[in-house]
């Protein structure tokens, strides 16, 4: 009996400690680390347009190289002590309770919108709500910028130490970005455009910026994208040539190629990107144009597959560009996180994500170089932000040489540095074992050392294309597809027409009521 | 191009072009069966003018089923005097012999004769207890019937004046229904198989080159032709294949009698289906490379198409669907990509469309046959039935070949009967009782 009992207690004791135990085991590995950022939103903004202004919000954070955990007010209220830096989305249909979060806050507090409900931390707001205000705002390089903005209760901090921009509305006037201590407040109330991205960008930048000395200078890299081998060779050289001539680093994006290595076309390009590379050029993978659904392993074996043709045409791409979509893809970051540089080829995909995905924890704590776009404050695309790594695209397909060259001298001039990729370390690694290294002295592919030289070569320009065997039948599947289906139209209407009157038949023989029994015979002699 | 490309477009190209030809086939085969339909088949002779038609049915164990086969032919609307049925009882274990004394018994004013073999003499397959039969048979009219056959009462008639009607005839074929259709689906796949071939390959063929091929059962053949071929050839598991192209070599041609019908029992259980498919196929791969030299013999006429079409069945569309399943299973395992220009999915789609809607048709000229169900069937079998196909002709052209590597002599695999309740057969055979 005594046993009996103290077996009971046992083993309602191990149950307990299993339980618990495991609870906490499952807690503690459901419990992501808190991100370098919370962004806080009024439940009101769940809206199209606020979503919006999420994505835009991190779009800006991510090419900032930090994470950001979305939460509305509701459920963000529990969680806001975890984090060392708020962001607060104020708008004039949040009610007091903002401020009551806001001042228990003992982090940085960043407040975008109105600044109403905050005067507690100092922050004076105008009467004037939702009405639109001209903008200005001057970037480091000195190039100012004006914008026409809506504003919803624009304010400032009474005391600031810090203040830029201007916002001139009816009614009064505030400086578009006032600090104090460790809190900011930017009087912008829409994130999605350019004006608006790049304000964010600077300023948020400097919000997490923890040292009193001057923010780092990132570069900028001009990239010649979407270059495929069968555009022209000469007006690539060119333009090779020009910038080779004007001492300016790029970077030249290649399609990957997978068939026809052997055609002078292509030859001819990797001639050219050879003397690129040879010529202070870096040459980047531009990713295979794949759909959404693709595997990791496919996608692996494309990448490489198209890394190995190139090798083999002594051309070394240093880094990937990637669409930002995968970014998003669990499955494939193992892929990104097998490559030092990442050139990010948009940012459309943010907008296609909901706030849930926008913590890329997993994806920022890879460590890779990530260059974004740069944001487009005018239309040469040239970025006046040296916040983080930004990518200028040249595309030469839709680009006339003018504007080429325009964008070219723009960035020359900018007083942005450009960087070339050859100025970093960089480690690409493939399938099978394949792997690249540049170590800022020596290009080692699969541990053997590759030299840079240009040496002309020869190469076939009475090439046997084959194009009797090879275009014809694939120009005639297409005709041939369509004629198959036609046909089969054809068939099945015969088909019908005949089964009717099969049918028809069928009915006469034995559906047809037999009036003279004499002629009747053939209705009984068939079982059929 | 990929290899996986190569194959694809073997497989598109090949796939079509046999589908096409069988929709020719089709459509031949539905306008002869349409015509047939209009009338009952009937040549009226004297009564004198009859020949004696010998029966041959040979049979190996098939007490279940050899009683009813027997009143069956018993039944005949032929003039009894006329006809004589020989039973070859080859080799049987079980009462065979017992079954036929009683029959015989009770029918004293038929010519019933029972010819039992052993083991010596018999038992190595149809062709031989065919010949022992053929060897005592008086008739100049040979009629063949396996002993699983239930023929309608005119059968026996119809074929014979038909024969008699042309001397350019070296045969004339009934057609074959499943009396177990409701069995299981295997029955009804089998069902459906038969009057679509019926349709498309027997009436198309004889629509338009005169040709047809013995089915094994339910025919009627001239006694002097089979004196000239010397008989059944015993190394043939396709006996009837294989005398039907020496017949086309004599310049004669075999009709197809749509209204001459025998009911028959099929294979309901897949391992029992499976190995008469392989036998079967097995038997027309020997006829197949044992004519296929008279394709480029100007004086075989009309038969040329027949070797041909045995030879594209047998290897262009076997190899086809087989490359077709390796590269769509290939790409579900995402082994294979291929990315052929101008190629859509459509394409596949209206393939199935035009396979369902081929069955439907033939499927239309039968009572009871054209329905939803038999929509959804067709389509079915398309998936799975179909498929087996492949394998059967696979695992044919394997023995085939180590048959012939080896020098095996080839084994008859008898199918399997089994006694039919009423609620498996057909609703015409339940109708006639």
């Amino acid at each position: 009996m005594r046993f009996n009992t103290f077996a009971k207690h046992l083993i309602l004791i191990l149950l307990l400690v299993c339980f618990t135990g495991r609870g906490v085991l499952v807690r503690a590995e459901e419990e992501p680390e808190p991100a370098d950022i919370l962004v806080i939103y009024p439940a009101a903004m769940n809206l199209k347009d606020s979503a919006d202004n999420l994505s835009s919000l991190a779009q800006v954070i991510t090419s900032l190289g930090y994470t950001a955990d979305f939460a509305d007010m509701e459920s963000g209220r529990a969680e806001v002590w975890k984090y060392a830096n708020l962001i607060f989305l104020n708008s004039s249909e949040v009610e007091r309770d903002s401020y009551s979060l806001a001042e228990g806050f003992s982090g940085q507090l960043l407040i975008l919108g109105s600044a109403d409900h905050f005067r507690g931390i100092g922050l004076k707001a105008a009467e004037t709500r939702a009405v639109k205000a001209e903008a200005v705002y001057t970037f480091p390089d000195q190039t100012e910028y004006h914008a026409s903005i809506p504003v919803d209760h624009p304010g400032a901090f009474e005391e600031a130490d810090t203040a830029a921009g201007l916002a001139e509305f009816s009614g009064g006037e505030v400086p578009l970005v006032s600090a104090v201590n460790k809190n900011r407040y930017i009087a912008l109330t829409d994130y999605t455009t350019e004006f608006a991205k790049a304000v964010l960008s600077q300023e948020i930048a400097a919000w997490l910026w923890p040292y009193e000395s001057r923010m780092h200078v990132y570069t900028e890299y001009v990239v010649f994208d979407e270059v495929y081998p069968f555009e022209d060779p000469y007006r690539l050289r060119r333009f090779v040539d020009l910038m080779t001539e004007q001492k300016m680093s790029y970077v030249i994006s290649v399609m990957p190629i997978y068939q026809n290595q052997d055609y002078p076309a292509m030859q001819q390009f990797c001639e050219v990107l050879r003397f690129a590379q040879a010529n202070g050029g870096s040459i980047v993978l531009h990713a295979p144009i794949v759909q959404n659904g693709i595997k990791p392993e496919e996608l692996s074996e494309k990448i490489t597959e198209a890394a190995l043709n190139y090798f083999e045409n002594e051309v070394y791409p240093l880094a990937l560009e990637i669409p930002s979509e995968w970014i998003f893809r669990e499955d494939l970051l193992p892929i990104l996180g097998r490559n030092r540089t990442l050139i990010f080829s948009d940012t459309d995909a943010f907008a296609s994500h909901s706030v849930r995905e926008y913590s890329l924890q997993k994806f920022i704590s890879m460590g890779n170089l990530r260059i974004f776009p740069s944001i487009h404050l005018e239309e040469t695309g040239i970025s006046h932000l040296s916040v983080n790594s930004t990518a200028v695209f040249v595309n030469l397909a839709e680009l006339e040489d003018e504007e080429v060259l325009k964008r070219i001298s723009t960035a020359k001039n900018a007083p942005i540095p450009m960087q070339s990729l050859w100025d970093s370390d960089q480690a690409m690694f493939f399938d099978g074992g394949n792997v690249l290294v540049w170590n800022g002295s020596s290009l080692l592919v699969n541990g053997e050392q590759k030299f840079l030289e240009y040496v002309p070569k020869e190469y076939d320009k009475d090439h046997d294309y084959q194009r009797n065997v090879y275009y014809r039948f694939v120009a005639n599947i297409r005709n041939q597809n369509y004629f198959l289906i036609g046909i089969s139209l054809l068939i099945v209407t015969m088909f019908l027409v005949m089964g009717y009157y099969s049918r028809k038949q069928m009915h006469r023989r034995f559906l047809v009521p037999v009036k003279d029994a004499s002629k009747g015979k053939e209705n009984d002699d068939v079982s059929g | 191009m990929s290899a996986a490309e190569i194959i694809s477009l073997y497989a598109i190209a090949a796939i079509w072009f046999m589908m096409i030809l069988n929709v020719i086939l089709s459509i031949g085969g539905f306008i002869y069966i349409y015509r047939c339909n209009k009338s009952d088949g009937n040549i009226p002779m004297d009564e004198k003018d009859y020949p004696m038609v010998s029966i041959l049915v040979p049979a190996h164990n098939e007490a279940l089923v050899l009683k009813r086969t027997v009143q069956a032919l018993l039944s005949f609307d032929y003039p009894k005097e006329k006809y004589e049925i020989i039973v070859v009882n080859d080799n049987s274990s079980d009462n065979t012999e017992e079954i036929l004394s009683d029959l015989a018994a009770s029918h004293p004013d038929h010519r019933l004769i029972c010819l039992s073999t052993d083991k010596v003499v018999g038992g190595t397959g149809k062709s031989n207890a065919l010949n022992i039969g053929y060897s005592i048979a008086k008739g100049s009219v040979i009629a063949i019937y396996d002993a699983d056959n239930t023929p309608e009462k005119p059968a026996l008639r119809l074929l014979v004046e038909n024969l008699m009607a042309d001397e350019k005839l070296g045969a004339v074929i009934g057609k074959f229904r499943t009396r177990n259709r409701n069995a299981s689906i295997l029955s009804r796949f089998v069902n459906i198989e038969t009057l679509s071939h019926q349709c498309t390959n027997q009436a198309g063929r004889y629509f338009f080159f005169r040709l047809c091929t013995i089915p094994g059962t339910n025919y009627v053949i001239r006694r002097d032709i089979i004196e000239k071929v010397g008989g059944w050839d015993v190394k043939a598991l396709s006996e009837d294949t294989e005398i039907s192209f020496r017949i086309y070599r004599m310049g004669y041609y075999i009709k197809l009698l749509p209204q001459a019908v025998t009911w028959e029992q099929e294979p309901h259980l897949l391992p029992i289906w499976f190995k008469q498919r392989v036998r079967w196929a097995k038997g027309n791969i020997y006829v197949m490379i044992k004519n296929f030299k008279y394709t480029f013999d100007k004086e075989a006429g009309a038969m040329r198409f027949d070797t041909l079409y045995y030879a594209l069945v047998y290897s262009i569309m076997l190899t086809s669907l087989i490359a077709s399943d390796m590269i769509f299973l290939g790409g579900m395992l995402g082994l294979v990509t291929v990315k052929l220009g101008g190629f859509t999915p459509m394409l596949w789609g209206m393939a199935i469309v035009v396979f369902v809607a081929n069955i439907m048709l033939t499927l239309s000229l039968e009572k009871n046959e054209f329905s939803l169900e038999s929509l959804g069937l067709a389509t079915l079998m398309l998936f799975t039935y179909a498929k087996l196909w492949v394998v059967v002709v696979a695992k044919a052209a394997w023995d085939s070949t180590l048959d012939a590597v080896l020098k095996r002599e080839v084994k008859w695999d008898k199918t399997v009967r089994y006694v039919e309740t009423a609620s498996e057969q057909a609703p015409a055979v339940k109708n006639n009782g």
